[in-house]
């Protein structure tokens, strides 16, 4: 089930309805959030370590680890293999045929006993 | 200063020993491809259930070790397993992890094959000799749990002065080098002044703020007074999506826990960075993997025991216990199917499937209804209903053991209904 918000009540709704089924707004379809084929999937990256697009009007997300990273910086994620080429989550999707569709439904593990992630500054190399 | 919990129930040990570990349970003969599908990318290690607080809320009733804890050789084949399977990321927790005297071995073993290393901590002992050994040994980051301001937190932990302790933790970690973060329990007796706590840990310098409900599990369902009322989280959300808003200002992120949520009109601003822009479904046996200290297997280290144990590293290999094991697959099995109550039938049912099963579980007997929803929450009002949960049964006093409780429907009182709507945005914005 693909999930886009309501503009009035800020619900998520299907992207399918003609209108919010709570307040009968008008639904903004969802944008694909992927992650790029090679990105090691570690949990800064589901949990939006990551890029996040200036402008978009729907969404509180910042980037989680400061300023957005410039696109040819070459900078990635602390543990990734490559780079993420996440988009914002309300913005244009990925052309992106090889996602995963399985990394397509994560919303990030969570839990509840652990901790959140480091800051990508932390503890350098492993031993 | 009067306890706001009241005196602790006595009518069970607080720290009891835990049963020895359940041994050669079953696998399946065969791997499907959804089993191989998914790996876990972060596990949770209770490295020891020995502790040094009480914490009144302790779902896993901690303070004296297992009676079969893993020997160090043991920890370390562990920890080239999880290699092997492809976690990037271990949280080491106890009880209370640095009580085990071979704690920064472990850390240097899993730093030293590339993965992130972190800790939870209560705190009360990890003084500058112990984080300076930590820093030795690689540890990146540690989340001390702080539960309230001062007096609220140390009725909460159990210990006279373990606020102060955590505090000076975290002056300890500063002065060595490593971050830290916090990790918050939201109830009833706290939840006036959750952001007056945010607010005390921003000015400490945390990186982070992990922030979830008391769940029903262990000591937390023998108190009374403590747990909320699932309607209480139309307060409660709207309130850390709020200071989820103070703290990117602040630039410390906020982490809603998996049973802080779902949907509603606070979902983007609490999760709208996700991978998916909301919260899914439960990643217990997907995502995560849970360890006890005598080396049981859980999809998740919060789950019940009891229920979620697959299997025991001493027996099988963690990748055929990750594979084989019926409750390491649950979450790769459920479906609507799955699901009962108002979570059976509801709109986000697809995608939430049930929410946190940890939560429901503990609380309810069984996962697959969740009532500690927003969404659900603010549906029932809208026809004028709230649920409060009510004990049946006595939880057998044990780590990680639960009480059984139901869900009372009852109107909501005409005085407050309509304040409760207008928060919950039942009416489009203007």
């Amino acid at each position: 089930m693909s999930l886009g918000m309501c503009l009035d009540c800020r619900r998520h709704a299907r992207a399918s309805e003609l209108a919010c089924p709570f307040c009968g707004g008008t639904v903004q379809p969802p944008a694909v959030r992927r992650v790029a084929p090679g990105t090691a999937l570690t949990r800064a990256v589901l949990l939006g370590a990551t890029l996040s697009a200036a402008g978009c009007d729907f969404t509180s997300a910042q980037p989680v680890y400061g300023a957005p990273i410039p696109a040819d910086s070459g900078a990635s994620d602390s543990g990734a293999d490559g780079d993420v080429s996440a988009q914002p989550v309300y913005g244009a999707p990925l052309v992106d045929a090889g996602a995963d569709a399985a990394m397509m439904e994560e919303t990030g593990p969570m839990a509840d006993y652990g901790a959140p992630p480091p800051p990508p500054d932390a503890g350098g190399d492993a031993r | 200063m009067t306890n706001p919990l009241g005196p602790r129930p006595k009518s069970l040990p607080i720290a009891p020993k835990a049963a020895p570990a359940k041994r050669s349970l079953p696998l399946a003969d065969e791997v499907r491809d959804v089993d191989r599908q998914w790996r876990p990318i972060y596990a949770v290690w209770e490295i020891t259930l020995a502790c040094d607080l009480a914490c009144r809320h302790c779902g896993s009733r901690a303070g004296k070790a297992r009676p079969d804890e893993l020997t160090t050789e043991q920890c370390f084949d562990l920890v080239d397993q999880m290699k092997d399977l492809g976690v990037k990321e271990i949280t080491l927790i106890g009880g209370e992890a640095y009580l085990r005297d071979d704690w920064t071995d472990i850390v240097k073993r899993i730093r030293s094959l590339g993965m992130i290393c972190t800790m939870t901590s209560g705190g009360r002992g990890l003084d500058l000799e112990r984080c300076k050994a930590a820093k030795e040994a690689g540890l990146q980051s540690v989340s001390i749990s702080i539960d309230g301001l001062e007096a609220n937190h140390d009725a909460q932990r159990g210990v006279d002065g373990s606020f102060r302790a955590a505090l000076e933790a975290m002056d300890h970690l500063r002065a060595v080098g490593i971050p830290f973060s916090a990790n918050t329990q939201v109830n009833k007796i706290n939840m006036h002044e959750i952001p007056a706590t945010f607010d005390l840990l921003c000015e400490k310098g945390i990186h982070a703020w992990q922030v979830q409900l008391t769940t029903a599990m262990g000591r937390a369902g023998d108190e009374t007074g403590l747990l909320l009322e699932p309607y209480q989280v139309l307060d409660a959300i709207p309130m850390i999506a709020a200071l989820k808003e103070v703290g990117d200002a602040r630039k410390v992120r906020l982490w809603p826990g998996n049973n802080v949520g779902y949907f509603g009109p606070y979902e983007h601003t609490l999760r709208g960075g996700w991978a998916g822009g909301h919260r899914g479904s439960c990643s217990a046996g997907r995502r995560t993997l849970g360890i006890e200290a005598d080396g049981s297997i859980k999809g998740c280290p919060s789950l019940p025991t009891k229920d979620y144990v697959g299997g025991n590293i001493r027996d099988n290999s963690l990748k055929d216990i990750w594979e084989r094991s019926a409750p390491l697959r649950f979450t790769r099995n459920q479906s609507l199917d799955t699901l009962h109550g108002f979570c059976r039938t509801c709109y986000y049912a697809e995608e939430c499937k049930g929410g946190c099963n940890w939560t429901s579980h503990v609380l309810l007997g069984k996962a697959g209804d969740q009532p500690y929803c927003h969404h659900r929450a603010s549906e029932l009002l809208r026809e004028g209903v709230r649920e409060r949960i009510q004990k049946k049964t006595a939880a057998p006093g044990e780590p990680f053991d639960y009480a059984i409780f139901e869900v009372i429907r009852e109107p909501w009182p005409e005085g407050e209904i309509a304040a409760a709507r207008a928060k919950a945005m039942l009416d489009p914005l203007p």
